[in-house]
C-alpha cells in the first residue's frame, strides 16, 4: 500500500479514498437498492397479480354462480314442481334458457337410465350413445348433493345436424323427476358455452409477458392462452406443478425461466386460477432501462468524483503551499514568507515552521558569528605571537653589533625592531593602513637584511594614493619571510626582494617578488596548503596560507592570494585586497 | 486549479453522459422498436377453405399473437396452378411482407423464387424437404401417412380384399398423390391388388361402387373431397357399409369427423392443422424480423378411428377451441 501511494500527491490519495470509499458505499447501496427495490417491485407485481387474480376471480365465481343459480331455478322452479308424466317442462326450460343462451349451449334432462327427458333447444341423443357410461353421469349419481363441472370437452352426446362441433363445460346435478305419483333420480345437464367462460379470462394483462390460466383441482387445463398449442404437445405449461399449489404466491423456475405465479381458487368447483408472471417481463430488463441505470451511476459517479476532488483540493491546497514554503527555506531562503492560511492544523504547521525557520537563521547567523569570532581570535592570537626565535636572533644580532662597536648598526637595529613591533601591536587593530604595513614590512627586511649579512636587497614601491588605504595587518611579513627563508638564504648576495603596491580600479594589488630559487608547482600547492611550510622556529609563526584565510576572512571570497613561480625563476606572490580607505576602526572587535 | 488535461477528460465525459442520457432517455439513438404489422397472405390449393377450418384458427390465433395481418385467399378454381401463380404476383405486387402457399405446383412457386419472380419471404406448405430459397416449409410426409394407413388396413382386412383408391376427377394433388402412392406401395408388397379410379362423382360414382359393392373391397379416399363424396353415396344408401370392408381416407373437417363418429368412416389420417397453420404464420413473421434461413417442420400424421375422437388428445387437435 505504502509503495503504491510513495509517488502519489496527497491530493490524490485522498481523492482516490474518498472516490473508492464512496463507490464502495455506492456498490453496496446500490446493491441493496437494487435488491430493495427488485423485491418491492416484485411484491407490487405479485400483490397487482392477486388484484387481478381476485378481480377475475370473483368473475369467474360470479358468471359459475350464475349458472349454479340457473341450475337451482330449473330444479327448485321446474323440475322438482312438475309431473312429467302429465306435462312438458320444456317451454319453461325453453325461457330460462333463452335468459342465459348467451352462455348456455344445452339444458337437458336425463333419467338415471340414460333417457332423454327433456332437452333445449330441441335435440336427440346419439342413438349408438349410451349416456350413463359417461364419466359424469356415474359422478352425478354417486354424489348426488353435488354440483357437477366437468373440464371442457366438445359437447357430442346430442346428434346435430351442424356440420360444427362445439367446446363446453357441462354442469351436472342429481335431481328427482316426478312421475305421477312416484319419483326417481334423473340428471339435470346445463352445457356451458366455453367462450362465453373464456371471454371473462382472455385479454387479462399482467405486465409485459404475464398471462392468467385455469386448471381443475385434477390438473387439467380448463383454460390457457395458448391451450391448443399446449393440448397438442407443441408447448408446455408447468401444470404439474401448479395442481399442487395452495391458494399463495410461488416463484418457480420452469425450463429456465423464473417466474412468479399467484394461485387462487375458484369457489365451489376447487378450480384454480394461476396468473404467470416471468421475472424478465419485468420492465428493468429492456436496454433502455439498463441504459437509465449506467446513466445514474454515471452521473452519480461524476458527481462523487467532481465532490471528491473539490473536498480533497480544498484539504491539500494550504499543504501544498505550505510545502512550496518549506522547499523554499529547504533551498536556504529563510527569509521566505511560509503560509499560514487552511484549516487550524495546516496554519499552525505553518507558524511553527514559520517559527523555526527564524530560529534556524538566529542560529545560524550565531554559528557564523562565532565561527568568525573564533577565526579572529585565532589570527589575533596568532599575529600578536612573533616567533622568539625571531627575537632571539635579532636581539643575538644587536648584541654582536655593540660588541663589535658597530653602535649604528646596533642602533639601527634596536630602532627597527621597536617600530617592528609597534606596528605589530598597532593598539590590538587588525586593519591598518598600507603606509604602516609597508614600514612594518620594512623595518621587518631591516632586521632581515643585517642577519643575513646583506644577502639580499629589497625594494618598496608605492604610489603615495594607496597609502592611506585598508589593509591587513601583518600581511605582507609571512610572504617576505617566505621570499627569505625560500628564496634567498642560499643567494650570495645579490637576491632581490621587490614589494609593488598599486591601485586598479577597485582592486588594490600588492605585490611580493623574489629572484630567488622559486618553487615547483607542488611547492607552491603546499604553500597554500594546510601543511606547515615555514618553519615555526625560523618564521614569525604566520604562514602564507593564514595570510590567504585572513584575507578572505576580512574581505570575502573573492580576495586572497595567487602564487606564481617555477624552479630558478623566482616567485612573485600577488595579495588582491579591495580599495577600501582607512578609517579608524569603531567597531566592537569582540562582536 | 484544474489542468488541461483534467478539463479534456470532464468535456468527454459530459459529453458520454449526455449521449447516454439520449440513449436511454429519448428516440434519437435508440429508437423503440415498433410493433410493425406484418402483412401476411396464405394462398391454398383449393377453391374453398373447408379443409383449412382447423389451420385457419391456428392461424388466426398466431396473428394475433404475433401482431400479423393474414389474408386467407383460395384459389378461383381448384388446383389451377396458373391461377395460384397469378395470385402470388397479386399479392406481392400488393405489398405484402410474407407469403404462405400450399402449391398447386411446387416446382412453379420454387423456380418463381429461384429467378425472384417472388421476392417475399415465403413459406410453403407441402411435402419433402425445403428449397433454400423458401423462407421455410411445413411438411406433411404424406407417403408416410399412407403407409401407416396401409398397416391399420392390413390389420382389419385379409390380402383377399381388393383396394380401392379413390381420387378426385378434377385432378390429384401432390399430397393425394403421395398418400394413395404411400398406401398402395405398403398394400401391394404385402399382397394385397389396389385400383386407383378417378371417379365423376354423382351417379356415375355410385353406380362404380355399386358394381364393386358385396367384394369386401377397402375403399381409400385419396383426398378429403373423395371421402366426403364416398360418405355421401353411404349416407344415400346405408347398405353400403355392409357391403363393403371399409372406407378409409384422410382429412379433418368437421363433417368428416362427424362421419367418423357416426361410422360411416371406418378409419382417418389426421394431422394436427391448426399447429401448421400456427407455426406457418411464425414461420413467416420469424423470417421478416430475422430473415434467418429457411427451416423444415414436419408435422406428424395419427391415424384414428370412432373411439379415438373422444381421446383427449385427438379431441383437443382435431376440435380446436375457437
Amino acid at each position: 500500500m505504502g509503495g503504491i501511494f510513495k509517488k502519489v500527491s496527497i491530493r490524490y490519495t485522498i481523492f482516490i479514498y474518498f472516490t473508492v470509499s464512496a463507490l464502495v458505499a455506492m456498490l453496496l447501496g446500490g446493491v441493496a437498492l437494487y435488491v430493495q427495490m427488485s423485491r418491492q417491485v416484485a411484491t407490487v407485481v405479485q400483490e397487482e397479480s392477486q388484484a387481478v387474480l381476485g378481480q377475475v376471480n370473483r368473475s369467474v365465481d360470479s358468471y359459475l354462480r350464475t349458472i349454479m343459480k340457473l341450475s337451482d331455478s330449473l330444479y327448485y322452479g321446474v323440475i322438482k314442481n312438475a309431473d312429467l308424466s302429465a306435462e312438458s317442462v320444456s317451454d319453461q326450460i325453453m325461457l330460462l334458457y333463452d335468459n342465459n343462451k348467451d352462455s348456455i349451449a344445452n339444458i337437458a334432462l336425463l333419467s338415471k337410465d340414460g333417457e332423454l327427458l327433456e332437452a333445449v333447444p330441441a335435440a336427440r341423443l346419439k342413438t349408438d350413445l349410451d349416456v350413463t357410461k359417461e364419466e359424469w353421469f356415474g359422478n352425478t349419481l354417486e354424489r348426488t348433493d353435488n354440483l357437477h363441472f366437468t373440464t371442457p370437452h366438445v359437447q357430442y352426446i346430442f346428434d346435430s345436424s351442424e356440420q360444427q362441433y362445439r367446446w363446453v363445460i357441462t354442469l351436472t346435478r342429481a335431481v328427482e323427476i316426478t312421475h305421477g305419483t312416484s319419483t326417481e333420480q334423473g340428471i339435470l345437464l346445463i352445457d356451458i358455452r366455453y367462450n362465453s367462460l373464456q371471454q371473462i379470462l382472455e385479454d387479462i394483462s399482467l405486465g409485459n409477458q404475464g398471462y392468467l390460466y385455469m386448471i381443475s383441482s385434477d390438473g387439467e387445463l380448463i383454460y390457457h392462452p395458448k391451450m391448443q398449442l399446449i393440448e397438442t404437445g407443441q408447448m408446455q405449461e408447468n401444470i404439474s406443478a401448479a395442481a399442487g399449489y395452495r391458494d399463495g404466491s410461488y416463484q418457480e423456475e420452469y425450463r429456465g425461466e423464473n417466474r412468479d405465479v399467484s394461485v387462487k381458487s375458484v369457489g365451489y368447483t376447487g378450480w384454480k386460477l394461476l396468473s404467470v408472471t416471468p421475472e424478465k417481463g419485468l420492465s428493468l430488463s429492456n436496454l433502455k432501462m439498463r441504459l437509465f441505470v449506467a446513466f445514474v451511476a454515471a452521473a452519480f459517479l461524476f458527481v462523487l468524483v467532481m465532490i471528491n476532488a473539490f473536498i480533497s483540493s480544498r484539504i491539500t491546497n494550504p499543504i501544498k503551499e505550505l510545502e512550496k514554503s518549506v522547499n523554499a527555506i529547504e533551498a536556504g531562503e529563510l527569509d521566505a514568507e511560509v503560509y499560514t492560511g487552511g484549516s487550524y492544523e495546516v496554519q499552525h504547521l505553518g507558524r511553527s515552521i514559520g517559527d523555526m525557520a527564524k530560529r534556524i537563521k538566529k542560529l545560524m547567523q550565531d554559528i557564523v558569528a562565532e565561527h568568525e569570532s573564533k577565526r579572529r581570535s585565532e589570527f589575533d592570537t596568532l599575529q600578536s605571537q612573533i616567533n622568539p626565535h625571531f627575537l632571539y636572533n635579532t636581539l643575538d644580532i644587536i648584541v654582536w653589533m655593540i660588541e663589535n662597536e658597530q653602535k649604528q648598526e646596533a642602533v639601527k637595529a634596536v630602532t627597527a625592531l621597536a617600530r617592528f613591533f609597534r606596528i605589530s601591536l598597532s593598539k590590538g587593530k587588525s586593519i591598518i593602513t598600507v603606509h604602516d604595513e609597508l614600514e612594518h614590512v620594512r623595518n621587518y627586511l631591516t632586521i632581515q637584511q643585517m642577519r643575513f649579512k646583506n644577502k639580499f636587497v629589497y625594494e618598496i614601491r608605492a604610489a603615495e594614493d594607496v597609502m592611506e588605504l585598508a589593509c591587513l595587518k601583518l600581511m605582507l611579513q609571512p610572504l617576505v619571510e617566505n621570499a627569505i627563508y625560500h628564496g634567498m638564504e642560499f643567494m650570495d648576495g645579490d637576491g632581490l626582494i621587490e614589494i609593488q603596491v598599486k591601485k586598479a580600479g577597485e582592486d588594490l594589488w600588492i605585490e611580493v617578488r623574489d629572484n630567488g630559487l622559486g618553487m615547483t608547482q607542488d611547492q607552491v600547492e603546499n604553500l597554500l596548503s594546510e601543511k606547515p611550510h615555514v618553519s615555526s622556529r625560523r618564521g614569525s609563526g604566520i604562514g602564507v596560507k593564514n595570510v590567504n584565510e585572513r584575507i578572505r576572512l576580512y574581505f570575502g571570497e573573492d580576495y586572497g592570494l595567487a602564487i606564481e613561480s617555477e624552479p630558478d625563476a623566482g616567485c612573485v606572490i600577488r595579495c588582491h585586497l579591495p580599495v577600501r580607505e582607512y578609517t579608524e576602526p569603531t567597531e566592537n572587535r569582540q562582536a | 486549479m484544474i489542468g488541461k488535461k483534467s478539463k479534456v477528460m470532464i468535456f468527454v465525459y459530459l459529453i458520454f453522459l449526455a449521449v447516454l442520457f439520449l440513449m436511454c432517455s429519448t428516440d434519437l439513438i435508440i429508437r423503440e422498436p415498433e410493433k410493425e404489422v406484418y402483412q401476411v397472405a396464405v394462398i391454398i390449393e383449393d377453391a374453398g377453405d373447408d379443409n383449412y377450418g382447423n389451420f385457419r384458427k391456428g392461424m388466426d390465433q398466431a396473428a394475433i399473437e404475433l401482431n400479423a395481418d393474414v389474408r386467407f385467399i383460395t384459389l378461383y378454381e381448384k388446383l389451377n396452378a396458373d391461377g395460384q401463380m397469378e395470385l402470388l404476383e397479386r399479392e406481392q405486387q400488393d405489398g405484402v411482407d410474407a407469403l404462405i402457399v400450399a402449391p398447386v405446383d411446387r416446382q412453379s412457386v420454387e423456380d418463381a423464387l429461384k429467378v425472384n419472380q417472388v421476392t417475399v419471404p415465403t413459406v410453403i406448405l407441402g411435402t419433402g424437404p425445403a428449397k433454400e430459397e423458401a423462407a421455410g416449409m411445413i411438411t406433411i410426409d404424406y407417403r408416410e401417412m399412407g403407409a401407416k394407413l396401409a398397416e391399420e388396413i392390413k390389420k382389419h382386412t385379409s390380402k383377399d380384399c381388393p383396394v380401392l383408391f379413390v381420387e378426385d376427377s378434377c385432378g390429384k394433388s401432390d399430397a393425394g398423390s403421395s398418400f394413395a402412392a404411400g398406401a398402395a406401395e405398403a398394400l401391394e408388397q404385402s399382397g394385397y391388388s389396389c385400383r386407383f379410379e378417378e371417379p365423376e362423382w354423382g351417379e356415375a360414382y355410385r353406380e362404380m361402387l355399386e358394381a364393386l359393392s358385396g367384394q369386401g373391397t377397402v375403399i381409400v379416399a385419396g383426398s378429403p373431397e373423395a371421402l366426403t363424396e364416398t360418405v355421401k353415396v353411404f349416407e344415400e344408401d346405408i347398405s353400403f357399409l355392409d357391403r363393403f370392408a371399409g372406407l378409409y381416407g384422410r382429412g379433418t373437417t368437421p363433417a368428416i369427423l362427424n362421419d367418423l363418429d357416426s361410422g360411416l368412416i371406418t378409419g382417418l389420417c389426421v394431422t394436427d392443422e391448426f399447429s401448421r397453420g400456427y407455426f406457418s404464420v411464425c414461420m413467416a413473421v420469424e423470417e421478416l424480423e430475422k430473415m434467418g434461413a429457411g427451416k423444415t417442420m414436419t408435422m406428424d400424421s395419427y391415424y384414428i378411428e370412432k373411439d379415438d375422437l373422444r381421446e383427449p388428445k385427438y379431441e383437443k387437435m382435431l376440435f380446436p377451441v375457437e
